[in-house]
């Protein structure tokens, strides 16, 4: 029971302790981001979703920080996500996502360049998910298993400062996945769209995001021994443009494809996971700024049950 | 305002979550008060389908944990086995070791073997932590 008072406090306060430096913000119009909050619970693939579900009556706390670059550090994003999991049944399990968000918006001067022009900081729009397994073969040492993914994305976050600090609409996340694993390898796929709502006189353009992600683990270890996976996926957003009063948004939407190496350290209920998104093709409509990378690293406990 | 009248939705969809899983777990099939207590400590082996990662075991270890009069529990990830030793009396039934495995999203692969043990255990592998 300490240990796991313990783990609520550390994850307080690594949310008290996001970081505070400034970032940049993409144009509102920009391209399509990780604007979308993909639950990384468990084994999952990091920049896609994964079938898997936290066993019945258990918990599961994780802090995930986001960083992303584009145009040579223009314009960078940071966030911390402070994600609570529990499992309703083995095969159904609810998520709370509450994001600390810093923002800062900056106008580019010339290439490698920018001016702040508007900083916030505050928790931004709260995700409620859940995830049903509506099929699992199981064998020995490893197992085949299908998700449905659902979600609301609330607009708690503030709009009134400059950058926004929420999105002001309501939007819809639902998706799929699918995946094999074994002792020395496991394979995923899975999809997720985003629907989005009118906030404040503009749409924001539908999303949907598509993975392949193949993960490797060079040694089997005992149960309570640490044990390594490592990771490489194929990721792809595309997005359609946004909408606002005047018709179309031309500098919104498009498509990003990306390599993502990364990893998964676990040791008993605890796991670190990392990872690295590299865009190889970029196809965005109008004029929008090219992503250089985004990375994810999160930490992960589990308790009760 | 319209923000605080989401957050109460927020606050009162959790709560609602919680009363969800409370009648969740009410509904959990408590161990049969007609199960036959054991004669002696006994060991209790079962082949788990579906453990592909320690950080699954996790969840397994939790609910084998609730297993009545449970002295020591060993899983070995590498063949997919559990192997628990029992004290005298206890009323582990199959149906209950097979609830809690499901409970754990795993199934039993095999027959669950029960042998008795003499009065010490000797596993110590894996104890309780």
């Amino acid at each position: 029971m300490k240990r796991e008072r313990l783990a609520v406090l550390m994850a307080v306060a690594l949310v008290a302790a996001s970081p505070t430096q400034g970032h940049t913000q993409l144009p509102r119009a920009a391209v399509p981001r990780p604007t979308l909050t993909t639950p990384v619970l468990r084994h999952s693939p990091l920049f896609g979703l994964g079938p898997q579900t936290i066993y019945k009556g258990g918990w599961g706390i994780e802090i995930e920080g986001e960083w992303e670059r584009a145009e040579g550090a223009v314009e960078t994003e940071r966030a911390l996500h402070a994600d609570l999991h529990y499992g309703v049944t083995e095969d159904l399990t609810v998520s709370v996502s509450l994001p600390l968000v810093q923002k800062e918006e900056a106008a580019p001067l010339s290439p490698g360049v920018g001016q702040v022009i508007g900083e916030a900081t505050g928790f931004g729009d709260v995700v409620v998910k859940g995830k049903y397994r509506f099929w699992q073969d199981l064998f020995l040492k490893g197992n085949h298993q299908a998700t449905v993914f659902g979600g609301v994305k609330l607009p708690t976050g503030r709009t009134a400062t400059d950058p926004p600090l929420g999105s002001g609409s309501v939007d819809f996340l639902m998706g799929a996945a699918i995946s094999r694993e074994t002792h020395w390898y496991y394979t995923w796929a899975s999809v997720l769209g985003r629907v989005n709502t009118e906030a404040v006189e503009r749409r924001k353009g539908n999303e949907i995001r598509y993975d392949l992600a193949l993960g490797v683990r060079p040694y089997v270890p005992q149960w309570t021994h640490p044990d390594l996976m490592l990771l490489a996926e194929l990721v792809g957003v595309t997005a359609a443009r946004s909408v606002n009063a005047a018709g179309e948004e031309p500098n919104s939407g498009g498509t990003v494809l990306a390599i993502a190496p990364g990893f998964w350290l676990t040791y008993r209920n605890w796991a670190l996971k990392g990872g690295v998104k590299l865009p190889f093709l970029q196809r965005l409509n109008g004029t929008q700024p090219r992503l250089d990378f985004e990375t994810v690293v999160a930490l992960e406990y589990h308790f009760g049950g | 305002m319209f923000h605080r009248k989401l957050l109460l939705v927020g606050v009162a969809a959790l709560v609602g979550l919680a009363v969800v899983a409370d009648s969740v777990r009410a509904q959990e099939p408590a161990q049969s008060e007609a199960a036959v207590a054991t004669a002696g400590p006994q060991r209790i082996e079962l082949t788990v389908y579906g453990l592909s990662c320690p950080f699954c075991a996790y969840g397994l270890e939790k609910k084998l944990k609730k297993v009545e009069g449970l002295d020591s529990l060993h899983i070995d990830f590498k063949a997919g086995q559990v192997t628990m030793n029992v004290r005298d009396g206890s009323k582990a039934s199959d149906e209950r070791i097979e609830q809690l495995v499901k409970d754990a999203g795993f199934s039993i692969g095999s027959e669950i073997k029960r042998s008795p043990l003499p009065a010490t255990p000797s596993l110590n592998q894996g104890r309780r932590p």
